[in-house]
């Protein structure tokens, strides 16, 4: 095996976690079902090459909902804690863009003294500017909004809601 | 059981048929021998069922083991991660001999049907 086997058996496994976790399943047996899919892989491109091993495989999202019944019970976790991360990443990075904007203004309207000022859609943000015979200063604060919106992704995502559901009756079969 | 692999290797099989005979099928494999995943998957081929695909076994195994008919144990591999072999459960052997059964009726009587047509 090289190294683009190794590479490709671990993003099907990472896939195939990802799958699982939208499907409610728990972390221990995601990780049992994750090192069997990973053995399995090994086995088949030790034996056939990756090629036929991946081809046999498949989608592993459809292996995933062909192996577990979705549990609508359990909040997804894992891809709240993405989805929040990432919308957290979004915000700051906005948050700077506009910081920079705000930097140009200042550096016009007060080239030898010190502004002081927030981002508008951005509340509880705040920046103050120092111009210095050397240079200038800024002082950043991002304010709530950012962690605010991270965390309304989080929750969006997670649905924690899913606790309060019944579970359902088991499938015999 | 044997024979009929035999008889039917090399031809194609409807899918929908094979889907449901899997369990059976992979109940009586690890029934005769404990085996890991691909190992069973190579096993189907060699038996006649070359257009089986892991992709339809290895949830079929996980199915299996979750209503408790097959069982687990690891084994460490030289060539590669530990090997979740799978061992047939108490349960898993009155399930394949209940399924065996059922199987051996259908055959039965889907036979009795078309010879009848033949004969007419």
């Amino acid at each position: 095996m090289n190294i683009i086997d190794h590479a490709r058996i671990s993003g099907a496994t990472l896939s195939y976690d990802l799958w699982l976790e939208t499907a409610g399943v728990p972390g221990k047996r995601r990780r049992d079902l994750r090192r069997e899919l990973r053995a399995n892989l090994v086995d088949a491109t030790t034996r056939v090459g990756s090629r036929a091993a991946f081809r046999g495989l498949g989608s592993t999202r459809a292996l995933a909902a062909a192996a577990n019944p979705a549990d609508p019970t359990r909040p997804l976790w894992t891809v709240g804690f993405v989805v929040g991360m990432g919308i957290f990443a979004l915000a700051i990075l906005t948050e700077f863009l506009v910081v920079l904007g705000w930097l140009d203004g200042a550096t016009a309207a007060a080239p030898d003294g010190r502004a002081v000022g927030g981002l508008t859609f951005f509340p509880g943000s705040s920046l103050i500017y120092n111009s210095s015979g050397s240079g200038f200063s800024l002082s950043i604060n991002f304010g709530w909004a950012c962690v605010f919106v991270g965390l309304g992704a989080f929750i969006l995502a997670a649905r924690p809601w899913r606790l309060l559901k019944r579970h359902p009756a088991p499938k015999i079969g | 059981m044997q024979s009929t692999w035999h008889y039917a290797y090399g031809m194609s099989h409807d899918p929908q048929m094979l889907k449901g005979t899997l369990s059976l099928l992979l109940l009586r494999l690890v029934g005769d021998q404990d085996d890991y995943g691909y190992a069973l998957v190579v096993r189907l081929r060699d038996a006649g069922f070359a257009e089986l695909t892991e992709g339809s076994v290895y949830p079929a195994l996980t199915r299996l083991e979750s209503a408790r008919l097959l069982d687990s144990r690891l084994v460490r591999s030289n060539s590669g991660p530990a090997r979740k072999y799978y061992v047939l459960t108490d349960a898993g052997r009155a399930e394949a001999s209940r399924a065996l059964e059922a199987w051996t009726a259908l055959v039965a009587n889907v036979d009795r049907v078309l010879k009848t047509r033949k004969a007419s």
